[in-house]
């Protein structure tokens, strides 16, 4: 064990061995050795490391870390399954697309998301069982956007690859409803037609789904990178600090 | 108190010691172990701040005293911490 300690003390940076090596060998050999004390001179031998190196050692030590803890936090994060499904606006001649999609998804995007329709789907499929909240928490998985000139997209998403599916593919079906039943009340109530709304037919294929996580290699890549600029930071920090205290306070013996 | 910087000042108030020495002083005061490479992480800062240093010795093992602005230092950490250990005591009482 002992041996095991003096092995881990070359850990230190050469300079501070030179200063301070002797004495510690002396107490390695006279204090009784625990287990503990292993990690307590990797820990110290790290840290005299950090406080004595130049910014390119800190640079490396930083972006390392960045890139391993980016890395993990890829492989940690909880699986989410993203579903996506495309609705195809078709409109009479003389109407512009664009109008009519974003006409619909303001429009119609509202019929949808509203409470009535959220709580029935959360109750029909136990939905966030262990969210206080489940039907808000519904409405900010749910995305409704224009996508391309003359297609809406509908995504969900959500832990379970089969209920993601489901869902989006219910809420597909809402919005055609909704488009069909606002029109209707449009009619019935005189109100203005906005974007042609009643001249639309809409085409939705079925939902495709697909696993959503960090992916590990870009994740690792930008950890290294921020870990760099870090690493630089801090050594050209350290650097400032050592000098201000060196002027400050003089070492002694 | 698990400070080893201020453990190790305060059981260089006492006198002269080298690194066992205080590692069992600590530990005898406090009830604190510190490991070798927290408290030679500490020795290495307080000497780096001048609020310790370096005796002669003819052996491997280096004494080390605690120098007046060490003492200072210690003084003003160890009245800070004597107001919130007051004020702590106090409040549960109230409580």
């Amino acid at each position: 064990m002992k041996r095991l300690l003096h092995f881990l003390a070359r850990l230190y940076p050469r300079s501070w061995r030179e200063r301070y090596g002797t004495e510690f060998a002396a107490l390695l050999d006279d204090a009784r050795p625990r287990w503990f004390d292993i990690f307590d001179l990797l820990k110290g031998g790290l840290a005299m490391r950090v406080m004595r190196s130049r910014i390119s050692v800190m640079a490396a030590i930083f972006a390392l870390a960045g890139g391993m803890a980016a890395l993990g936090v890829s492989y940690a994060m909880p699986k989410t399954w993203l579903s996506r499904a495309a609705i195809d606006v078709v409109v009479l001649d003389g109407v512009r697309h664009q109008d009519a999609v974003n006409s619909l998804v303001g429009y119609v995007g509202g019929y949808v998301l509203a409470d009535d329709f959220l709580t029935q789907l959360v109750g029909r499929y136990g939905l966030y069982p262990n969210v206080s909240t489940p039907v808000q928490r519904l409405r900010k998985s749910v995305m409704i956007r224009p996508a391309r000139q003359n297609e809406i997209e509908i995504s969900f998403a959500y832990p379970d690859e089969k209920m993601a599916k489901v869902v989006t593919d219910q809420i597909v079906s809402r919005f055609i409803d909704g488009n069909v039943q606002t029109a209707v009340e449009d009619a019935r109530e005189g109100r203005p037609d906005l974007a042609a709304r009643s001249m639309r037919l809409m085409l939705a294929a079925p939902a495709a789904t697909a696993l959503l996580r960090i992916n590990p290699l870009p994740a690792a890549s930008a950890g290294l990178a921020g870990g760099l600029v870090l690493g630089i930071l801090a050594g050209w920090a350290l650097r400032r600090w050592r000098a201000g205290r060196s002027a400050a306070t003089p070492r002694q013996g | 108190m698990s400070d080893p910087v201020l453990l190790v000042l305060a059981s260089l108030a006492a006198g002269d010691k080298h690194g066992y020495a205080i590692m069992e002083d600590i530990q005898a005061f406090a009830g604190v172990r510190l490991g070798p490479g927290t408290l030679y992480g500490a020795i290495t800062r307080l000497a780096g701040h001048g609020w310790i240093r370096p005796l002669d010795s003819d052996d491997r093992r280096r004494p080390y005293r605690l120098t007046a602005e060490g003492r200072q230092h210690l003084r003003e950490q160890l009245k800070g911490l004597s107001a919130v250990v007051k004020t702590g005591l106090r409040r549960l009482e109230e409580a």
